[in-house]
């Protein structure tokens, strides 16, 4: 059913004054937007600064969508993912298809409990399993190792070479397991000529070893411009006497395509990613790959890791929100609580708009109540677009008082990147309502199994 | 004379369903999607390569069904070219079958596009339609061994640029011969902190509903460590060798929680788990195995389902005789209600458990014969073989749990003939005394001269 949305809104408040008596001194409708310039923001939030004229290219649909759904009020309101310390006892070589035959050499810090495998370049198992034959593992004494190391990786996986020859698999392993007995120092591969022709990945696992390799990125997402940066360090029991960094960036596609510098900066290793990106660099999750080589306690070690971040050359931005409203029905009732984003834009793009309205329990903690989504094809310009959240959905949980709008966020669907994100959504309240005020929810199959579930009880 | 067709008995099940207060959607509309994981499956292969038809019978419960067949490879879970295709085939199937709404199961990888329209509801695919027009007519979601979170496998592959040999026979999962297109590289773990962190991928840590949905997951939590047992051999014995090497690749210890392909830490990230079984690994969770399959035809139904550390059912050999439903120790003569024919039950007495011959009433009745034990799925086991069966289309399929015959081949193959459920139809229960218990069981028919597998009534 479809009002218009003045005379929803002058009927709706003169009805709450008549049905709300003493619960609320609220109107119905805030008049006012909450600038987003300026807004404090949260851990986990994303601003943009800079907005970019460049059309998305991917295909875009037309027409608006507004979509309201539930919202499990049983978890608090998920906070945003902080970045994580990717860690790494580990290491990865290379020998490029179409090699000539070669020596790699394999520096193995802690044998106990190591691992190293030998993957050929290629899925054709046949070809792999010639491949496999031509490498061969020597130890520091220039004794040959991967024998015993492959007999104990046989067994370590409980599996019976015999049965394997039956499926047709004559060497059907190529992971060694090192044991106490290895000696550490550095190691030798030799690598024949059917292997160098393939290519050959050779890595190593150290998990008993105690030089690790971390990166931690400053940020989940960053935008160009930002000062964006991967902090990298090397722990180790022994004094690690000197350690050389080299970082590569890789694309979204995977593809490595730049070097990164790493610098110190007071007490440790930055890889200064953000000096290696700008605008015209393609939106998506980056991969930022490390790799350390030194030594520690007099032992020579390799090290490799890798960690992601988002990148966005953001097109627009939240401007403002507000207007938060109690949409009423002839008999009024509330049949949905609205508000007003106002986006900037500098280009096309199909942007997509999400909010969630959440509720304080009796102890004081925000729920989730309800979601909604609104998107629309936009050009370059001074948009609006209204989060329409359905009454009954927020009232399945039976909480009540005046709602919070949390969450308010910008993505674009042409890029799949976030552009903005408030985590407190610029302290927008609704309207304060009784659950008893709030239309009743369509049950829909899917409404059907939550209520079933549990998932609006939160023992109020 | 034939007493009733097994479908017939799925049907009275059903309908005591019903009766018993199962709610949920009606059948008449109510349907199932299959929405495969990493590779560019055609409907075809999706169907019979990647599900099996058995296995989709025995997951969708009797309710119409679609299976979806994307580039699931080339395309990553945000793409377009993904979940838009999986828009564009669920779309006019809901409107030429008139699908009121429906149940959306995914294996593996297939968790991502079914995230990414649940987050972005206003996303329009190639063909014009909008995600909402699929995402209202869901009614759950049960996401069979997902990856929420990445796999440490996709890291491996993407950063060697190949596979271990020996784990080749899972490269499956992985979409085929390219290791780093984009569904590979999208399923790093550090890219999907990015995708999780961002909006792309629908739901939080812990969520159990996500996009208004009610989520449920499936999954193993190990490589079963003895290769050479029986629940190796459901759905491929390469398949289960290759994924505890798998195993080993990605967590150096096949003790760690993951199905081989997917840790506990990804699939578990959100989620109601439903079912979390040591001996279903990543290849076997797709195929039904290990009554996985009844269990999600029972949630299909909107049935309740007991906890997961409660789907164990005692075995029935461990039942005392005097307790069995079927007598399966005794022999004698008795009619076959499915071919109306004489037939001579073996029984099984105590000298001949150690006689040196497989008999298959001492499996039933005890759980062994002559060093042979239940249950097993190994080619030695009669019960699963198809010679045994000349009167039959079928060798004993799962769909025969819980259908109101006590079945020794599902006893020879699981120790137990159950469904979940408020039915409660555990088929071997006996009958109190002056009752009868219908009994499957081999026998040989007097009739044709051949061993056939018989249903009989068994006197209390």
């Amino acid at each position: 059913m479809i009002f218009h949305r003045s005379i929803v809104q002058s009927a709706s408040l003169s009805l709450a004054v008549l049905l709300l008596g003493g619960f609320t001194q609220e109107s119905n409708v805030s008049s006012t937007l909450r600038s987003a310039s300026g807004a404090t923001l949260a851990p986990g939030d994303v601003a943009p600064g800079k907005l970019y004229a460049r059309d998305a290219t991917e295909a875009l649909g037309k027409g608006l969508v507004s979509v309201s759904n539930p919202a499990s009020p049983k978890q608090p309101l998920a906070a945003p993912l902080a970045p994580e310390t990717r860690r790494s006892k580990s290491t990865m070589l290379h020998v490029a298809p179409g090699s000539a035959p070669t020596e790699v050499r394999l520096p193995i810090t802690a044998p106990e409990d190591a691992w190293v495998m030998f993957i050929p370049k290629s899925n054709n198992p046949k070809l792999g399993e010639e491949a496999l034959h031509d490498v061969a593992l020597f130890d520091p004494q220039g004794v040959r190792a991967d024998q015993r190391a492959s007999r104990a990786a046989h067994a370590a996986l409980g599996m019976d070479a015999e049965r394997m020859k039956a499926e047709g698999v004559s060497r059907p392993i190529s992971m060694l397991r090192m044991d106490a007995k290895n000696t550490r120092g550095l190691y030798k591969v030799k690598v024949g000529a059917k292997a160098a022709a393939l290519g050959l990945a050779i890595e190593v696992r150290e998990p008993s070893s105690s030089i690790e390799l971390s990166l931690t990125a400053s940020a989940m997402q960053l935008f160009p411009g930002s000062d964006g940066y991967v902090t990298v360090g090397v722990t180790s029991a022994e004094p690690v006497k000197h350690v050389r960094y080299e970082a590569s960036l890789y694309n979204p596609r995977f593809e490595r395509v730049r070097t990164v510098p790493v610098v110190k900066v007071g007490n440790e290793y930055r890889a200064m990613v953000s000096r290696a990106m700008d605008e015209r660099d393609e939106p998506g999750s980056w991969v930022l790959e490390v790799r350390a080589v030194g030594s520690a306690g007099g032992q020579d070690f390799d090290r490799l890791a890798q960690t992601a971040f988002g990148f966005a050359v953001p097109t627009a931005r939240i401007a403002s929100a507000g207007k938060a409203r109690l949409v009423r029905e002839a008999g009024g009732k509330v049949t949905a609580l609205e508000l007003d984003v106002v986006l900037e834009s500098q280009a096309l793009d199909r942007y997509e708009v999400t909010g969630t309205l959440v509720a304080t329990d009796a102890q004081g903690v925000e729920r989730p109540v309800a979601e909604a989504q609104v998107t629309d094809l936009l050009g370059a310009g001074t948009h609006t677009l209204t989060l329409r959240f359905e009454a009954g959905h927020a009232g399945l949980s039976k909480l009540e008082g005046s709602y919070a709008l949390r969450g308010l966020q910008l993505y674009s669907l042409g890029t799949n990147t976030l552009y903005h994100r408030l985590a407190k959504g610029l302290d927008i309240r609704m309207p304060a309502v009784r659950a008893s005020e709030l239309a009743a929810a369509e049950v829909t199959p899917a409404i059907d199994g939550l209520l079933r579930a549990g998932e609006f009880d939160v023992g109020q | 004379m034939h007493l009733f067709p097994r479908s017939a008995g799925l049907a009275l099940v059903a309908a005591c369903a019903v009766l018993l207060g199962v709610s949920g959607e009606a059948h008449a509309t109510a349907g199932v999607v299959f929405v495969h994981g990493t590779g560019d499956q055609s409907v075809s292969s999706a169907t019979s390569g990647y599900w099996t038809q058995s296995s989709i019978d025995t997951m969708r419960n009797g309710r119409p069904y679609l299976i979806v067949g994307y580039p699931g490879a080339s395309c990553a879970g945000f793409s377009q070219c993904s979940w838009g295709s999986i828009v564009d085939q669920i779309v006019p199937w809901v409107n030429a079958n008139g699908i009121s709404s429906f149940t959306v199961i995914t294996h593996s990888n297939g968790s991502s596009p079914l995230r990414y329209m649940l987050a972005h509801t206003g996303a329009v695919s190639a063909k014009g339609y909008a995600v909402s027009q699929v995402t209202s007519k869901i009614s759950q979601v049960i996401f069979s061994a997902p990856d929420l979170a990445g796999t440490p496998l996709a890291d491996q592959v993407t950063t060697s640029g190949s596979f271990l040999n020996i784990a080749n026979s899972v490269v499956e999962f992985f979409g085929g011969g390219s290791y780093n297109n984009p569904a590979v590289v999208q399923q790093r773990m550090d890219n999907m902190r990015v995708y999780n962190s961002n909006g792309t991928f629908g739901g939080t840590q812990g969520a159990t509903s996500v996009g208004g949905k009610p989520i449920s997951v499936v999954r193993g939590n190990r490589v079963y460590a003895n290769l050479f047992s029986s629940d190796a051999h459901c759905g491929g014995y390469l398949y289960s060798i290759g994924l505890k090497a798998a195993a080993l690749l990605g967590w150096g210890s096949f003790n760690a929680g993951t199905d081989g392909f997917i840790g506990n830490d990804s699939s578990g990230y959100f989620g109601n788990i439903i079912i979390d079984d040591g001996r279903l690994n990543h290849h076997q969770s797709r195929r039904s195995c290990h009554n996985s399959g009844n269990i999600i035809a029972q949630k299909v139904a909107n049935a309740p389902i007991p906890a997961p550390s409660q789907q164990t059912y005692a075995p029935e050999y461990a039942v005392s005789e005097a307790a069995q439903a079927c007598n399966n120790y005794a022999s004698g003569y008795a009619t076959d209600f499915m071919t109306g024919n004489t037939v001579w039950k073996y029984g099984c007495t105590t000298t001949q458990l150690n006689n040196g011959y497989m008999e298959p009433d001492c499996l039933i009745a005890y759980g062994r014969s002559s060093g042979y034990t239940i249950p097993s799925t190994a080619s030695w086991n009669p019960f699963i073989n198809p010679s045994y069966y000349p009167t039959w289309s079928q060798v004993c399929p799962d769909s025969w749990h819980g259908d109101g015959i006590c079945d020794a081949c599902l006893v020879a193959k699981y120790g137990f003939d159950a469904t979940t459920g408020s039915t409660g139809a555990n088929d071997c229960v006996r009958s109190p005394p002056g009752g009868s218990n219908w009994c499957g069981a081999l026998a040989w028919d007097t009739w044709y001269g051949f061993h056939n597998y018989t249903v009989v009534k068994a006197l209390h």
